[in-house]
């Protein structure tokens, strides 16, 4: 499964990618999970199963949305974020997808 | 209070997503974020050129300076290929991500927005005559005219491009080469349109267009935002944002970079022009925000995390702190600002709202009355607090004292509220 983390630079959901990253391994679930700044939120939106975003970017869901219906975009949840609640993160997101 | 919040948080927050999702204003934040690799090395070339040039003047190693010039001969070489040429580079890729916004060919786009650019600069200069570029229409004072040319003829071309206008041919003519025939039409179009803009200005006017857009909209646009009015609506609308948890710098970015990016890309042009740092034209720039406030991103949280790990006597808010530190180090707030949270956390709005503005009139002052110089080297967002105000401002020691007291007012004043906090149980916010 591959999710794909959006925020304004990608810098710090890409503290996010890592804890997420450690809770598949340790639940053995098979992620390929990296995080990209909105500008280039289109070429990865195609490529990914499942789109979250950081919650200062919130405003821009529903642009991300339009790039594809079809994907789950969802935004990560403030308290998870501040957290940097990886298996949660990551429970959320296998939760979209299905 | 919770009322305000609510009030703020249906009214507020969806004119941040207008500004954060409106496709024109998105481009032109992603130009600049395109033009990056353009403007770093364009920045590199200039602090290369303060520490083999400019400190050892002042410490009087000419011997060392005079060996260095081949260094700073290359240092030349890339500034013309750089920032010279922004508003070059920032046109085509407007054009490339207004296009591809629309699904029109982006290439297609950025060429087309560079050719209706070029269409209108001068063609004749004072002292050359007849068949030369002026390289002083392509950089930073060319800035505003690239973004309405840019944004202007990428609509013309993308909104031909989606009508579909085809020439009609005779049955016999293959489907491709007509194909090829439509694609003619709203580039030239686009392109000529400025052609026309461009005789009319040389002609009824008396100038070129560029020229004119710099004197009558750049040029006082950026010298009013230059007052400190302006710098501290801005400052505070940012940490307003913030509050509600989105993230003001971005929302507020095409302003932000428009205006004062634009200021110190013209003073770093100012610079290797050989202006000394003292008569550089703009006191306030997009890095000062930066280097004397932002210090661990919006609401100097660097400042908050470490009042936090000194005079917290809360598990939680610790806990956060601890976590926060070695990203507020590299000027990334979300951790302490969602984690804390500073979100919509009445505890902390008053801070929130005031000690960026404070740091600012403090650095403000202090560039206005000559102690410091302005920001006009584009540093990395990401280099550390102090260390950046030092490189920004050209290897100013003095800067990074004025970031460094900024620092420490901002501790003294998070700490008062930090410890208003201690007296509050997590579960009564």
């Amino acid at each position: 499964m591959k999710i794909c983390l959006i925020c304004c630079a990608g810098m710090s959901t890409s503290a996010i990618v890592k804890k997420m990253q450690d809770a598949a391994t340790e639940q053995n679930i098979d992620a390929e999970i990296w995080a990209v700044g909105e500008a280039q939120a289109k070429e990865n939106v195609a490529i990914a199963d499942v789109i979250l975003i950081g919650p200062q970017i919130r405003f821009a869901l529903s642009r991300i949305q339009a790039l594809d219906p079809n994907k789950p975009v969802a935004t990560i949840d403030m308290a998870s974020y501040g957290r940097m609640d990886g298996k949660k993160i990551l429970a959320d997101a296998i939760a979209l997808i299905k | 209070m919770n009322g305000l919040v609510n009030w703020m948080e249906r009214n507020f927050v969806p004119i941040a997503a207008k500004i954060g999702s409106q496709r024109h204003l998105v481009a032109v934040r992603d130009a600049f974020i395109s033009i990056m690799p353009i403007t770093m090395a364009g920045a590199i070339a200039s602090l290369i050129n303060v520490f083999v040039r400019d400190l050892p003047n002042m410490w009087k190693m000419t011997d060392f300076v005079t060996a260095m010039a081949p260094v700073i001969g290359v240092n030349g070489n890339v500034w013309w290929g750089t920032t010279v040429i922004l508003a070059i580079a920032f046109v085509i890729a407007l054009g490339y991500n207004l296009s591809k916004s629309y699904d029109v060919n982006p290439l297609g786009g950025g060429l087309v927005a560079l050719s209706a650019f070029l269409v209108t600069t001068r063609q004749s200069q004072v002292d050359a005559g007849w068949g030369y570029f002026h390289w002083g229409e392509f950089g930073a004072s060319a800035l505003f005219s690239a973004l309405f040319i840019g944004l202007v003829a990428t609509m013309i071309y993308v909104f031909l491009m989606k009508k579909n206008i085809i020439i009609k041919m005779p049955d016999v003519v293959p489907p491709a080469v007509s194909k090829a025939f439509a694609a003619i039409i709203p580039g030239t179009i686009a392109i000529y349109i400025f052609g026309i803009v461009a005789y009319l200005f040389s002609t009824f006017v008396g100038m070129a267009f560029n020229d004119w857009v710099f004197k009558v909209i750049q040029g006082p646009f950026i010298n009013l935002v230059q007052g400190l009015p302006a710098v501290l609506i801005l400052t505070f609308v940012v940490q307003l944002f913030w509050f509600f948890g989105l993230h003001g710098t971005n929302v507020l970015a095409p302003v932000l970079d428009g205006a004062w990016l634009t200021a110190l890309l013209e003073n770093n042009t100012a610079y290797m022009a050989g202006t000394a740092v003292d008569k550089l034209p703009y006191l306030w720039t997009r890095g000062s925000f930066d280097a004397f406030a932002w210090m661990g991103g919006a609401g100097c949280t660097i400042a908050l995390v470490i009042a936090l790990l000194i005079f917290s006597k809360r598990e939680d808010e610790k806990a956060v702190a601890k976590v926060s530190a070695p990203m507020g180090i590299f000027n990334i707030n979300e951790p302490v600002a969602f984690g804390l949270p500073i979100v919509l956390n009445a505890v902390y709005l008053i801070p929130w709202l005031i000690i960026t503005p404070i740091l600012v009139t403090i650095a403000y002052l202090f560039t206005q009355f000559g102690i410091i110089p302005p920001v006009f080297i584009q540093v990395p967002w990401i280099v550390p607090p102090v260390f950046y105000a030092f490189l920004a401002t050209g290897g100013n020691i003095v800067a990074a004292g004025v970031a460094l007291l900024n620092l420490v007012i901002a501790i003294f004043l998070w700490s008062i509220f930090v410890k208003v906090a201690n007296t509050i149980k997590p579960s009564q916010e």
